[in-house]
Protein backbone atom coordinates (compact mmCIF):
# COMPACT_ATOMS: atom_id res chain seq x y z
CA UNK A 1 0.00 0.00 0.00
CA UNK A 2 2.74 2.31 1.27
CA UNK A 3 6.00 2.96 -0.32
CA UNK A 4 7.97 2.88 2.63
CA UNK A 5 11.14 3.79 0.32
CA UNK A 6 9.79 7.15 -0.71
CA UNK A 7 8.43 8.16 2.73
CA UNK A 8 11.76 7.34 4.06
CA UNK A 9 13.87 8.73 1.60
CA UNK A 10 12.06 12.00 2.15
CA UNK A 11 12.47 12.10 5.86
CA UNK A 12 16.03 11.82 5.41
CA UNK A 13 16.18 14.55 2.84
CA UNK A 14 14.27 16.41 5.26
CA UNK A 15 16.82 15.79 8.35
CA UNK A 16 19.73 16.84 5.75
CA UNK A 17 17.84 19.80 4.29
CA UNK A 18 16.59 21.94 8.02
CA UNK A 19 19.40 22.01 9.39
CA UNK A 20 21.00 23.47 6.54
CA UNK A 21 18.34 25.97 5.95
CA UNK A 22 18.73 26.86 9.42
CA UNK A 23 22.28 27.67 9.22
CA UNK A 24 21.67 29.49 6.30
CA UNK A 25 19.59 31.81 8.06
CA UNK A 26 21.65 32.25 10.90
CA UNK A 27 24.65 33.52 8.67
CA UNK A 28 22.11 35.68 6.84
CA UNK A 29 21.23 36.97 9.80
CA UNK A 30 24.52 37.81 11.42
CA UNK A 31 26.08 39.01 8.21
CA UNK A 32 23.25 40.39 5.79
CA UNK A 33 20.33 41.94 7.76
CA UNK A 34 19.03 43.46 4.59
CA UNK A 35 18.28 40.69 2.89
CA UNK A 36 16.05 39.93 5.45
CA UNK A 37 13.94 43.05 5.08
CA UNK A 38 10.54 42.88 3.67
CA UNK A 39 10.32 46.55 3.05
CA UNK A 40 6.79 47.21 5.26
CA UNK A 41 7.80 50.79 5.83
CA UNK A 42 7.10 51.02 8.97
CA UNK A 43 10.26 52.57 9.85
CA UNK A 44 9.82 55.21 7.45
CA UNK A 45 6.77 56.10 10.05
CA UNK A 46 9.10 56.55 12.95
CA UNK A 47 11.96 57.77 11.78
CA UNK A 48 12.54 61.14 13.42
CA UNK A 49 14.40 62.95 10.68
CA UNK A 50 12.18 61.90 8.16
CA UNK A 51 9.61 63.68 9.87
CA UNK A 52 11.72 66.94 9.71
CA UNK A 53 13.49 66.78 5.87
CA UNK A 54 12.50 64.68 3.23
CA UNK A 55 16.28 65.23 1.84
CA UNK A 56 17.37 61.73 3.84
CA UNK A 57 17.21 58.80 2.38
CA UNK A 58 15.15 56.91 5.36
CA UNK A 59 15.69 53.32 6.94
CA UNK A 60 14.00 51.55 4.31
CA UNK A 61 15.68 53.17 1.36
CA UNK A 62 19.39 52.49 3.35
CA UNK A 63 18.24 48.66 3.64
CA UNK A 64 17.50 48.68 -0.16
CA UNK A 65 20.56 50.20 -1.25
CA UNK A 66 22.28 47.74 1.04
CA UNK A 67 20.46 45.02 -0.12
CA UNK A 68 21.27 45.98 -4.11
CA UNK A 69 24.71 47.07 -3.80
CA UNK A 70 23.82 50.19 -5.28
CA UNK A 71 25.50 52.44 -1.91
CA UNK A 72 25.53 55.51 -4.43
CA UNK A 73 22.02 56.00 -3.67
CA UNK A 74 22.10 56.05 -0.57
CA UNK A 75 25.13 58.45 -0.16
CA UNK A 76 23.63 61.02 -2.89
CA UNK A 77 20.66 61.31 -0.37
CA UNK A 78 22.31 62.51 2.70
CA UNK A 79 22.87 59.24 4.44
CA UNK A 80 24.93 61.15 7.49
CA UNK A 81 21.92 62.74 8.74
CA UNK A 82 20.76 59.65 10.43
CA UNK A 83 20.47 60.26 14.10
CA UNK A 84 21.02 56.85 15.16
CA UNK A 85 18.51 56.43 17.83
CA UNK A 86 17.59 52.96 16.25
CA UNK A 87 13.89 53.64 16.44
CA UNK A 88 13.70 51.91 13.51
CA UNK A 89 14.96 49.39 14.84
CA UNK A 90 12.25 48.94 17.68
CA UNK A 91 9.51 49.43 15.22
CA UNK A 92 11.18 46.55 12.74
CA UNK A 93 9.16 43.56 12.94
CA UNK A 94 12.04 41.64 12.51
CA UNK A 95 13.99 43.99 14.48
CA UNK A 96 16.94 44.60 11.84
CA UNK A 97 18.87 47.57 12.51
CA UNK A 98 19.98 49.78 10.00
CA UNK A 99 23.12 51.42 12.32
CA UNK A 100 25.20 47.96 11.13
CA UNK A 101 24.29 48.83 7.44
CA UNK A 102 24.90 52.73 7.65
CA UNK A 103 28.39 52.27 8.85
CA UNK A 104 29.10 49.19 6.14
CA UNK A 105 28.08 51.57 3.18
CA UNK A 106 29.35 54.87 4.17
CA UNK A 107 32.99 52.47 4.84
CA UNK A 108 32.77 51.05 1.60
CA UNK A 109 31.99 54.10 0.02
CA UNK A 110 35.48 56.07 1.83
CA UNK A 111 37.28 52.92 0.68
CA UNK A 112 36.11 52.57 -2.97
CA UNK A 113 36.42 56.55 -3.62
CA UNK A 114 40.10 56.79 -2.09
CA UNK A 115 41.84 54.49 -1.05
CA UNK A 116 43.27 54.89 2.82
CA UNK A 117 46.74 56.17 1.32
CA UNK A 118 45.03 58.81 -0.47
CA UNK A 119 43.14 60.32 2.64
CA UNK A 120 46.16 60.14 4.62
CA UNK A 121 48.01 62.21 1.98
CA UNK A 122 45.13 64.58 1.53
CA UNK A 123 45.00 65.11 5.34
CA UNK A 124 48.32 66.93 4.75
CA UNK A 125 46.92 69.29 2.28
CA UNK A 126 45.80 72.51 4.21
CA UNK A 127 44.66 74.64 1.11
CA UNK A 128 40.94 73.55 -0.44
CA UNK A 129 42.28 74.65 -4.02
CA UNK A 130 45.18 72.15 -4.01
CA UNK A 131 41.96 69.48 -2.51
CA UNK A 132 40.90 70.90 -5.85
CA UNK A 133 42.82 70.14 -8.27
CA UNK A 134 43.85 66.77 -6.14
CA UNK A 135 40.26 66.14 -7.01
CA UNK A 136 40.74 66.34 -10.88
CA UNK A 137 43.65 64.45 -10.99
CA UNK A 138 41.85 61.73 -9.22
CA UNK A 139 38.89 61.60 -11.33
CA UNK A 140 40.98 61.50 -14.56
CA UNK A 141 42.89 58.68 -13.18
CA UNK A 142 39.85 56.50 -12.07
CA UNK A 143 38.38 56.89 -15.16
CA UNK A 144 34.51 57.36 -14.56
CA UNK A 145 32.70 60.38 -13.75
CA UNK A 146 31.10 60.80 -10.37
CA UNK A 147 30.39 63.46 -7.59
CA UNK A 148 33.29 63.13 -4.90
CA UNK A 149 31.38 64.08 -1.43
CA UNK A 150 34.03 66.47 -0.46
CA UNK A 151 32.10 68.08 2.51
CA UNK A 152 31.70 64.21 3.61
CA UNK A 153 34.89 63.26 3.28
CA UNK A 154 36.67 67.17 4.84
CA UNK A 155 34.02 66.99 8.10
CA UNK A 156 35.95 63.35 8.23
CA UNK A 157 39.36 64.03 8.04
CA UNK A 158 38.29 66.57 10.54
CA UNK A 159 37.11 64.08 12.93
CA UNK A 160 39.97 62.58 12.30
CA UNK A 161 42.47 65.53 12.65
CA UNK A 162 40.62 65.97 16.46
CA UNK A 163 40.80 62.12 17.75
CA UNK A 164 44.07 61.35 15.74
CA UNK A 165 45.00 57.90 17.75
CA UNK A 166 48.76 58.76 16.42
CA UNK A 167 48.89 61.65 18.67
CA UNK A 168 51.02 61.37 21.96
CA UNK A 169 49.85 65.08 23.47
CA UNK A 170 46.90 64.26 25.89
CA UNK A 171 44.15 65.59 23.79
CA UNK A 172 41.58 66.18 26.18
CA UNK A 173 41.77 69.74 28.17
CA UNK A 174 42.41 69.56 31.81
CA UNK A 175 39.91 70.43 34.28
CA UNK A 176 41.96 72.85 35.32
CA UNK A 177 41.49 75.25 32.61
CA UNK A 178 37.61 75.02 32.22
CA UNK A 179 37.50 75.05 36.56
CA UNK A 180 36.60 78.67 36.79
CA UNK A 181 33.69 79.07 33.92
CA UNK A 182 32.45 75.43 35.30
CA UNK A 183 32.65 76.73 38.74
CA UNK A 184 30.34 79.57 37.46
CA UNK A 185 27.64 77.58 35.35
CA UNK A 186 27.35 75.32 38.21
CA UNK A 187 26.84 78.09 40.51
CA UNK A 188 24.41 79.83 38.39
CA UNK A 189 21.82 76.87 37.84
CA UNK A 190 22.19 76.21 41.48
CA UNK A 191 21.10 79.61 42.45
CA UNK A 192 18.42 79.42 39.53
CA UNK A 193 16.90 77.06 41.01
CA UNK A 194 16.78 77.67 44.97
CA UNK A 195 16.46 81.37 45.04
CA UNK A 196 13.49 81.43 42.48
CA UNK A 197 11.75 79.20 45.66
CA UNK A 198 12.86 82.03 48.06
CA UNK A 199 11.39 85.05 46.43
CA UNK B 1 21.47 43.17 26.73
CA UNK B 2 18.83 44.02 29.46
CA UNK B 3 20.03 44.54 32.56
CA UNK B 4 17.69 44.15 35.57
CA UNK B 5 17.74 46.38 38.26
CA UNK B 6 18.92 44.05 41.13
CA UNK B 7 22.37 44.02 39.20
CA UNK B 8 23.48 47.47 39.59
CA UNK B 9 25.86 47.44 42.22
CA UNK B 10 27.74 50.35 43.37
CA UNK B 11 31.05 49.33 42.50
CA UNK B 12 34.04 50.04 44.85
CA UNK B 13 36.54 51.18 42.69
CA UNK B 14 35.53 52.48 39.01
CA UNK B 15 37.41 54.69 35.92
CA UNK B 16 35.75 57.80 34.82
CA UNK B 17 35.57 58.10 30.95
CA UNK B 18 34.79 61.56 30.72
CA UNK B 19 34.12 61.13 26.74
CA UNK B 20 34.54 63.98 24.46
CA UNK B 21 31.50 65.66 24.86
CA UNK B 22 31.54 65.81 28.57
CA UNK B 23 35.21 66.86 28.74
CA UNK B 24 35.27 69.49 25.78
CA UNK B 25 31.49 71.55 25.32
CA UNK B 26 30.13 70.51 28.94
CA UNK B 27 31.90 71.65 32.09
CA UNK B 28 29.87 72.40 34.36
CA UNK B 29 28.51 68.35 34.17
CA UNK B 30 32.18 67.60 34.55
CA UNK B 31 33.49 69.13 37.45
CA UNK B 32 30.04 67.98 39.08
CA UNK B 33 30.42 64.23 38.03
CA UNK B 34 34.02 65.24 39.89
CA UNK B 35 32.58 67.05 43.42
CA UNK B 36 30.20 63.82 43.65
CA UNK B 37 32.96 61.27 43.43
CA UNK B 38 35.59 63.01 45.32
CA UNK B 39 32.21 63.36 47.91
CA UNK B 40 31.53 59.46 47.67
CA UNK B 41 35.17 58.72 48.36
CA UNK B 42 35.56 60.82 51.38
CA UNK B 43 31.27 59.36 52.70
CA UNK B 44 32.98 55.92 52.44
CA UNK B 45 30.72 55.00 49.48
CA UNK B 46 33.54 54.27 46.82
CA UNK B 47 36.97 53.17 47.68
CA UNK B 48 38.67 55.03 44.77
CA UNK B 49 38.08 56.46 41.24
CA UNK B 50 40.23 57.33 38.49
CA UNK B 51 40.35 58.95 34.85
CA UNK B 52 42.24 57.96 32.22
CA UNK B 53 44.73 60.72 31.64
CA UNK B 54 45.09 60.96 27.67
CA UNK B 55 41.91 59.24 26.81
CA UNK B 56 40.41 59.25 23.42
CA UNK B 57 37.31 58.78 21.49
CA UNK B 58 35.39 55.81 22.42
CA UNK B 59 35.43 55.41 18.68
CA UNK B 60 31.88 56.62 18.24
CA UNK B 61 32.02 59.58 15.92
CA UNK B 62 34.43 57.84 13.72
CA UNK B 63 32.56 54.47 13.24
CA UNK B 64 28.95 56.42 11.81
CA UNK B 65 31.63 57.82 9.68
CA UNK B 66 32.86 54.46 8.22
CA UNK B 67 36.08 55.33 9.50
CA UNK B 68 36.50 51.63 11.09
CA UNK B 69 40.62 51.92 11.54
CA UNK B 70 40.63 54.66 13.76
CA UNK B 71 37.41 53.48 15.66
CA UNK B 72 39.46 50.14 16.42
CA UNK B 73 42.85 52.03 17.22
CA UNK B 74 41.21 54.03 19.78
CA UNK B 75 39.14 51.52 21.45
CA UNK B 76 42.12 49.32 21.88
CA UNK B 77 44.03 52.30 23.62
CA UNK B 78 41.51 53.56 25.84
CA UNK B 79 40.83 49.62 26.93
CA UNK B 80 44.38 49.21 27.36
CA UNK B 81 44.47 51.72 29.75
CA UNK B 82 41.43 50.77 31.64
CA UNK B 83 43.29 47.02 31.99
CA UNK B 84 46.52 48.66 32.91
CA UNK B 85 44.52 50.05 36.01
CA UNK B 86 42.84 46.89 36.64
CA UNK B 87 39.65 48.08 37.68
CA UNK B 88 36.61 46.52 35.51
CA UNK B 89 33.93 48.96 36.31
CA UNK B 90 33.75 52.22 34.17
CA UNK B 91 31.43 55.35 34.65
CA UNK B 92 29.81 57.26 31.47
CA UNK B 93 28.21 60.23 31.52
CA UNK B 94 27.08 60.18 27.71
CA UNK B 95 24.75 57.74 25.98
CA UNK B 96 26.59 56.93 23.01
CA UNK B 97 30.12 56.26 25.44
CA UNK B 98 27.59 53.89 27.23
CA UNK B 99 26.47 52.18 24.21
CA UNK B 100 29.20 52.06 22.28
CA UNK B 101 32.10 50.98 24.18
CA UNK B 102 29.95 49.03 26.85
CA UNK B 103 28.30 46.70 24.00
CA UNK B 104 31.43 46.23 21.85
CA UNK B 105 32.83 42.50 22.01
CA UNK B 106 36.50 43.57 23.46
CA UNK B 107 34.51 45.35 26.20
CA UNK B 108 32.81 42.53 26.90
CA UNK B 109 35.60 39.66 26.50
CA UNK B 110 37.38 41.54 28.60
CA UNK B 111 35.11 41.59 31.71
CA UNK B 112 34.74 45.55 32.07
CA UNK B 113 31.28 46.52 32.54
CA UNK B 114 29.71 49.80 31.78
CA UNK B 115 27.81 52.10 33.84
CA UNK B 116 26.25 54.89 33.45
CA UNK B 117 25.39 58.21 35.68
CA UNK B 118 21.88 57.56 36.37
CA UNK B 119 22.67 53.75 36.93
CA UNK B 120 25.07 55.00 39.16
CA UNK B 121 23.10 57.15 41.26
CA UNK B 122 19.78 54.80 40.85
CA UNK B 123 22.43 52.30 42.73
CA UNK B 124 23.02 55.34 45.73
CA UNK B 125 19.32 55.60 45.93
CA UNK B 126 18.61 52.21 46.70
CA UNK B 127 21.04 51.34 49.36
CA UNK B 128 19.67 54.85 50.90
CA UNK B 129 23.23 56.41 50.15
CA UNK B 130 22.68 59.17 48.01
CA UNK B 131 20.36 60.69 50.99
CA UNK B 132 23.05 60.28 53.14
CA UNK B 133 25.56 61.96 50.05
CA UNK B 134 23.11 65.28 49.64
CA UNK B 135 23.24 67.87 52.05
CA UNK B 136 19.61 69.20 51.22
CA UNK B 137 17.00 68.85 48.74
CA UNK B 138 15.32 70.10 46.23
CA UNK B 139 12.97 72.82 46.71
CA UNK B 140 9.44 71.38 46.73
CA UNK B 141 7.36 73.02 44.09
CA UNK B 142 9.90 72.03 41.27
CA UNK B 143 8.77 69.53 39.42
CA UNK B 144 11.15 66.80 37.06
CA UNK B 145 10.59 65.63 33.68
CA UNK B 146 13.03 62.68 32.51
CA UNK B 147 14.34 62.44 28.85
CA UNK B 148 15.02 58.44 27.90
CA UNK B 149 18.05 58.49 26.16
CA UNK B 150 17.78 56.31 22.71
CA UNK B 151 21.27 54.91 23.07
CA UNK B 152 20.11 54.28 27.34
CA UNK B 153 17.00 52.91 26.56
CA UNK B 154 16.91 50.93 23.30
CA UNK B 155 20.52 49.88 22.91
CA UNK B 156 21.55 49.55 26.53
CA UNK B 157 17.85 48.25 27.98
CA UNK B 158 17.99 50.30 30.83
CA UNK B 159 14.71 50.96 32.73
CA UNK B 160 14.52 54.61 32.43
CA UNK B 161 11.73 55.99 34.05
CA UNK B 162 12.09 53.91 36.64
CA UNK B 163 15.12 54.76 37.45
CA UNK B 164 14.46 58.46 37.08
CA UNK B 165 11.55 58.09 39.67
CA UNK B 166 13.72 56.69 42.07
CA UNK B 167 16.01 59.97 41.67
CA UNK B 168 13.00 62.12 41.52
CA UNK B 169 12.01 60.48 44.80
CA UNK B 170 15.22 60.65 47.07
CA UNK B 171 15.51 64.81 45.39
CA UNK B 172 12.36 65.09 46.83
CA UNK B 173 10.22 66.11 44.18
CA UNK B 174 7.50 65.12 41.94
CA UNK B 175 7.80 63.74 38.29
CA UNK B 176 5.64 64.11 35.54
CA UNK B 177 6.14 62.47 32.59
CA UNK B 178 6.91 64.32 28.91
CA UNK B 179 4.79 63.46 25.91
CA UNK B 180 6.43 61.45 23.27
CA UNK B 181 9.63 60.84 26.47
CA UNK B 182 11.26 58.16 24.25
CA UNK B 183 11.88 60.06 21.09
CA UNK B 184 14.82 61.13 19.72
CA UNK B 185 16.80 64.17 20.45
CA UNK B 186 18.40 64.86 17.65
CA UNK B 187 21.93 64.73 18.72
CA UNK B 188 23.19 62.11 16.24
CA UNK B 189 22.11 64.28 13.54
CA UNK B 190 23.25 66.57 11.99
CA UNK B 191 23.20 70.80 11.98
CA UNK B 192 19.53 71.85 11.45
CA UNK B 193 17.85 68.95 11.20
CA UNK B 194 19.17 68.09 14.69
CA UNK B 195 18.14 71.65 16.13
CA UNK B 196 14.77 70.80 14.57
CA UNK B 197 14.13 67.96 16.13
CA UNK B 198 15.45 69.11 19.49
CA UNK B 199 12.78 72.16 19.22
CA UNK B 200 9.95 69.39 19.37
CA UNK B 201 11.57 68.07 22.75
CA UNK B 202 11.53 71.47 24.00
CA UNK B 203 8.28 71.87 23.17
CA UNK B 204 7.30 68.64 24.83
CA UNK B 205 9.12 69.31 28.00
CA UNK B 206 7.61 73.05 28.44
CA UNK B 207 4.29 71.51 27.93
CA UNK B 208 4.71 68.62 30.87
CA UNK B 209 4.51 71.72 33.46
CA UNK B 210 8.26 70.26 34.80
CA UNK B 211 11.08 72.86 35.38
CA UNK B 212 14.08 70.73 34.77
CA UNK B 213 15.13 68.02 32.86
CA UNK B 214 17.89 66.23 33.67
CA UNK B 215 19.77 64.44 31.36
CA UNK B 216 21.82 61.22 31.59
CA UNK B 217 23.41 61.33 28.37
CA UNK B 218 26.09 64.75 27.45
CA UNK B 219 24.80 64.49 24.03
CA UNK B 220 21.62 65.22 24.21
CA UNK B 221 22.34 68.08 26.99
CA UNK B 222 24.56 69.68 24.70
CA UNK B 223 22.11 69.57 21.58
CA UNK B 224 19.27 70.50 23.87
CA UNK B 225 20.45 73.53 25.69
CA UNK B 226 21.26 74.90 22.44
CA UNK B 227 17.51 74.53 21.01
CA UNK B 228 16.27 75.76 24.86
CA UNK B 229 17.71 79.07 23.91
CA UNK B 230 17.15 79.45 20.98
CA UNK B 231 13.11 78.96 22.00
CA UNK B 232 13.86 81.09 25.23
CA UNK B 233 12.37 78.18 27.35
CA UNK B 234 11.58 78.52 30.72
CA UNK B 235 12.73 75.11 31.52
CA UNK B 236 15.97 73.58 32.44
CA UNK B 237 18.31 71.15 30.32
CA UNK B 238 21.03 70.21 32.95
CA UNK B 239 23.10 67.18 33.86
CA UNK B 240 21.79 64.70 36.48
CA UNK B 241 25.03 64.97 38.12
CA UNK B 242 24.72 68.62 38.22
CA UNK B 243 20.90 68.42 40.05
CA UNK B 244 22.87 66.09 42.32
CA UNK B 245 26.10 68.40 42.78
CA UNK B 246 23.79 71.37 43.49
CA UNK B 247 22.54 69.83 46.41
CA UNK B 248 25.71 69.78 47.94
CA UNK B 249 25.99 72.73 51.00
CA UNK B 250 30.06 72.26 50.39
CA UNK B 251 30.01 72.70 46.78
CA UNK B 252 32.38 76.01 47.03
CA UNK B 253 34.61 74.29 49.22
CA UNK B 254 35.03 70.98 46.86
CA UNK B 255 35.36 73.91 43.76
CA UNK B 256 37.90 75.08 45.63
CA UNK B 257 39.65 71.65 46.99
CA UNK B 258 39.63 70.58 42.95
CA UNK B 259 41.34 73.65 41.69
CA UNK B 260 43.94 73.68 43.99
CA UNK B 261 43.74 77.33 44.97
CA UNK B 262 40.72 79.60 46.54
CA UNK B 263 38.73 81.05 44.29
CA UNK B 264 36.99 84.08 43.61
CA UNK B 265 33.18 84.14 44.69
Amino acid sequence: MFDYQIITSGVASLLIITPLVMLIYILLRNKGEAILCMECQQCKAVCPVLKNTDEYVGPKDIMVASKSGRYSMALEKNIQLCATCAACMERCPRKLGVDALLREISNDEMNRILSRRTIEYLQRIPNPKMQRTYEVILRRFEGRKMNIPWDWITKTLRLRKSYNPFDDNPIKPQLETQIISAAEGLKNIRDSIFEKNEK
Amino acid sequence: MKRMKNEIEIPERLVFFEGCTTSRALPETRLATYIILEKAVKNGIIKEYKTIPNERCCGYASMVRGDFKTQRDNLIFNLNAISRMGIPDVLFTCGACTQFLGNSPEFKRRGFRSINIIEFLYALSKTGDLEKLIDKKLPNDNKITGHYSCHLRRLCGIKMEELYREIADALGVRYVEMKDATECCGAGSEGEIGIKIAERKVENAENSGADIVPLACAGCEAVLTVASKQHNAKVKFISLSSLIAICFDDLDIWIDKLSGRKLQK
